[in-house]
C-alpha cells in the first residue's frame, strides 16, 4: 500500500509539475539553443493522377520498396483507349489520302520531269498538313492516355495508399505516398522566435533520438523565413541534416536537437 | 474583497473537474486487479488523491502564471493599456507584399526550380509543369493553319469566287486564332513564375506531383521590407487610432525598440477568440537586422501628441 501510495504521488507531482516545463524550447547558457524535433524523409512525394476516374489496379503494398519508373496504379480509362484506337485510324486516312495525291503525281511524270499535274500542290499540301494534323492529334490522345499509369519518380519507399481497386479518384487527390525511407532529416518543432536570431545556416548541431538512446552529429541546412504558431508560441522550423543514419531511426521519431557550440 | 474571492472560486474549481472524474476510476480498478480486500483502501486513497488534486491545481492555477503568454498574441483587449493617451497592443511582424502562388490548371509537376529561401526575380520559372499534351495541342494546330493557309493559296491561284475565298479566309483566322489560343495556354498554364522579386518562403510541391487550379504551390515574399499589423486591438480602442500617428514598437525576439507611424487602419473587423478586433497596418521607419516573418511585437500607438 504504501508503495502505491508513494508511486501516486509522484506520478501527481510530475504531471503538475510537467506541462509548464515541455512547452518550449530552451536556451542554454552557452548560446547554444535546446529544441524538440522530429524525424521526417529527406523526400515525400504525394503522388496524385490529374484525370478523374476509377481505380483498376494497384500494383504495390505499402511499406513496398520501388524503383524509378516502376508502375505502382492504372486508372480504368477504356474511353481514352478507344481515343487512341480512333486517332490512330484518323491518322492512317490522312496518310493514304496523301500517299493517293502524290501517286497521282508520279503517274503524270514523262521522262523523269512532271509532265502535267492533275493535281494542283496546294491539294497536296492540305493533304499533308492533314497528316500533320493526325500525327499531332495521335500524340494528344496517347499523351492523354499516359496519364492513367501512375509510375514511382523515384527510388523509395510506398509509405501509405490512399485508395482501393474501384473507387473513384477525383483531380489532384492524394492517392498514394512514396517516401526515402534510407534518408531522414530532423526538423525542429518548438523553437522560440528568441532563439531563432542565434542560429545560422551551416551551424554544427547535436540530435539526440531518445528512441534509439542516439547521439548524432548533424548540420543546419533550412530556417524557415515564415513562423508557426504551436499554442501561443511563434516558433520557426530548423531543418537539420544527419551525418550519418542510425539503424532504426523512423519517420516521426521525437530528437532533442541542441544547436551552437 | 470578499465577493471577488466568492465570484473567482467557482472558476478554480471547474479546471480541475475532469481530471477528478478520471483519476479516481482508473485508480479504483487498478486496485480491483489485485483484490477485494484493498478496495476500501483504495477508496480512501482515491480520495486523498482527490483532495490533492484540488490543493495542487488550486495552488498551481493562483501561484504559476502561465509562463507561455509573455509573448501571446492571444492577450485580451483587457490586458491592453488604454490610457487615454496611447493603445497598447500585440501584433506580427509580416513583409509588406507576399503571394500565395498557384497554377491555374492542372498538371503534373516535371520540375521544381526553388527551395525555401531562394532569391528569385520577378519572371522567374519556379514551377514546370509536364507539357506533353499541350504541346502536341499546338502542334495540332499548327497543322490546321498550314492546311488552311494551302487552301486559300490555291483558291487565289485558281481566281475561284469571292464567297468561297472568303469562307476560306475566316478558316484560316479560325485556325489561327485556335493556334494562338493553344501556345497561350501553353505558355500561361505549364509555369509558375514569380511575380515580383522576393525569397521563396514555403514550397508544398516536388516534382511528379499533381496540382490544381488553385491549391498553393509556393509562398513568395518580399524580406526586404517588413511591417507590422496589429492583432488583437479591440472595436473599443479603434475609433482613436488615425493614419500617421506614431507608434512605438517593441520588437521581444530582438530586444530592440523601434518606431513607426500607422499606415492603414483596416475597413473591416476579424475576430480573436470572442473579440472584435481590428487589423492596424504600421509602417517601420527603419528595417531591423535580423526580422523574420511572424514575429512578435509590442506596440504602443499615440493616440494624443
Amino acid at each position: 500500500m504504501k508503495q502505491h501510495r508513494l508511486f501516486l504521488l509522484l506520478a501527481l507531482v510530475s504531471s503538475l509539475v510537467n506541462p509548464a516545463g515541455i512547452a518550449f524550447a530552451s536556451s542554454s547558457a552557452q548560446g547554444s539553443v535546446t529544441a524538440s524535433a522530429v524525424i521526417l524523409p529527406v523526400q515525400v512525394t504525394e503522388l496524385g493522377f490529374i484525370l478523374p476516374a476509377l481505380v483498376k489496379e494497384i500494383s504495390v503494398k505499402a511499406g513496398e520498396q520501388v524503383q524509378a519508373g516502376q508502375t505502382l496504379a492504372v486508372l480504368d480509362t477504356p474511353e481514352l483507349q478507344y481515343a487512341v484506337a480512333a486517332a490512330e485510324a484518323a491518322l492512317r486516312s490522312a496518310e493514304a489520302n496523301a500517299k493517293v495525291q502524290s501517286y497521282r503525281r508520279v503517274k503524270d511524270r514523262r521522262n523523269g520531269r512532271v509532265f502535267f499535274d492533275v493535281v494542283p500542290p496546294e491539294v497536296r499540301q492540305v493533304a499533308d498538313a492533314k497528316v500533320q494534323q493526325a500525327q499531332a492529334a495521335l500524340e494528344v490522345t496517347q499523351a492523354t492516355l499516359a496519364q492513367n499509369t501512375l509510375v514511382a519518380p523515384h527510388d523509395g519507399t510506398v509509405a501509405s495508399i490512399n485508395i482501393v481497386p474501384g473507387e473513384f479518384i477525383e483531380l489532384g487527390q492524394v492517392v498514394l505516398t512514396l517516401a526515402t525511407l534510407d534518408q531522414f532529416q530532423i526538423e525542429t518543432t518548438d523553437l522560440s522566435e528568441r532563439d531563432i536570431t542565434n542560429i545560422k545556416l551551416g551551424d554544427p548541431a547535436n540530435v539526440t533520438v531518445e528512441a534509439l538512446g542516439a547521439n548524432i552529429s548533424g548540420t543546419v541546412i533550412g530556417i524557415s523565413p515564415i513562423a508557426d504558431k504551436v499554442g501561443g508560441d511563434v516558433v520557426y522550423k530548423v531543418t537539420i541534416a544527419l551525418n550519418e543514419q542510425p539503424k532504426g531511426l523512423r519517420w516521426g521519431m521525437t530528437a532533442e536537437v541542441n544547436i551552437g557550440e | 474583497m470578499k465577493k471577488t474571492y466568492l465570484t473567482n472560486a467557482p472558476h478554480k474549481h471547474t479546471g480541475p473537474l475532469p481530471l477528478m472524474r478520471g483519476l479516481p476510476s482508473s485508480f479504483g480498478r487498478r486496485i480491483g486487479d489485485e483484490g477485494k480486500t484493498l478496495r476500501k483502501a483504495g477508496n480512501l486513497i482515491a480520495m486523498l488523491v482527490i483532495a490533492l488534486l484540488l490543493t495542487a491545481c488550486a495552488s498551481a492555477a493562483s501561484t504559476t502564471p502561465i509562463p507561455t503568454v509573455v509573448l501571446g498574441n492571444n492577450t485580451p483587449s483587457n490586458n491592453q493599456s488604454n490610457d487615454g493617451n496611447s493603445i497598447s497592443t500585440s501584433a506580427v511582424v509580416v513583409p509588406m507584399n507576399d503571394a500565395q502562388l498557384s497554377f491555374t490548371s492542372v498538371g503534373k509537376v516535371t520540375a521544381v526550380n526553388v527551395k525555401v529561401g531562394d532569391q528569385v526575380k520577378a519572371g522567374d520559372t519556379l514551377v514546370q509543369l509536364d507539357t506533353i499534351i499541350l504541346e502536341a495541342k499546338v502542334k495540332e494546330a499548327e497543322a490546321n493553319v498550314l492546311a488552311a493557309e494551302a487552301q486559300i493559296n490555291y483558291l487565289n491561284r485558281l481566281n475561284t469566287d469571292a464567297l468561297h475565298l472568303e469562307s476560306a479566309q475566316a478558316d484560316l483566322v479560325r485556325a489561327q486564332a485556335l493556334l494562338d489560343s493553344a501556345k497561350a495556354t501553353l505558355n500561361a498554364q505549364s509555369t509558375l513564375t514569380a511575380p515580383f522579386d522576393g525569397t521563396i518562403v514555403s514550397v508544398d510541391i516536388s516534382p511528379a506531383e499533381t496540382v490544381t487550379p488553385g491549391k498553393a504551390v509556393i509562398l513568395l515574399g518580399d524580406l526586404t521590407q517588413y511591417q507590422i499589423e496589429t492583432t488583437d486591438l479591440s472595436e473599443r480602442d479603434v475609433p482613436g487610432v488615425q493614419i500617421g500617428q506614431s507608434v512605438n514598437i517593441f520588437i521581444e525576439a530582438l530586444n530592440q525598440e523601434l518606431t513607426g507611424k500607422v499606415v492603414e487602419v483596416s475597413q473591416i473587423s476579424s475576430t480573436l477568440g470572442g473579440d472584435v478586433v481590428y487589423p492596424v497596418t504600421i509602417e517601420l521607419s527603419e528595417q531591423p537586422q535580423g526580422l523574420l516573418w511572424g514575429m512578435s511585437a509590442d506596440v504602443q500607438i499615440q493616440t494624443e501628441e
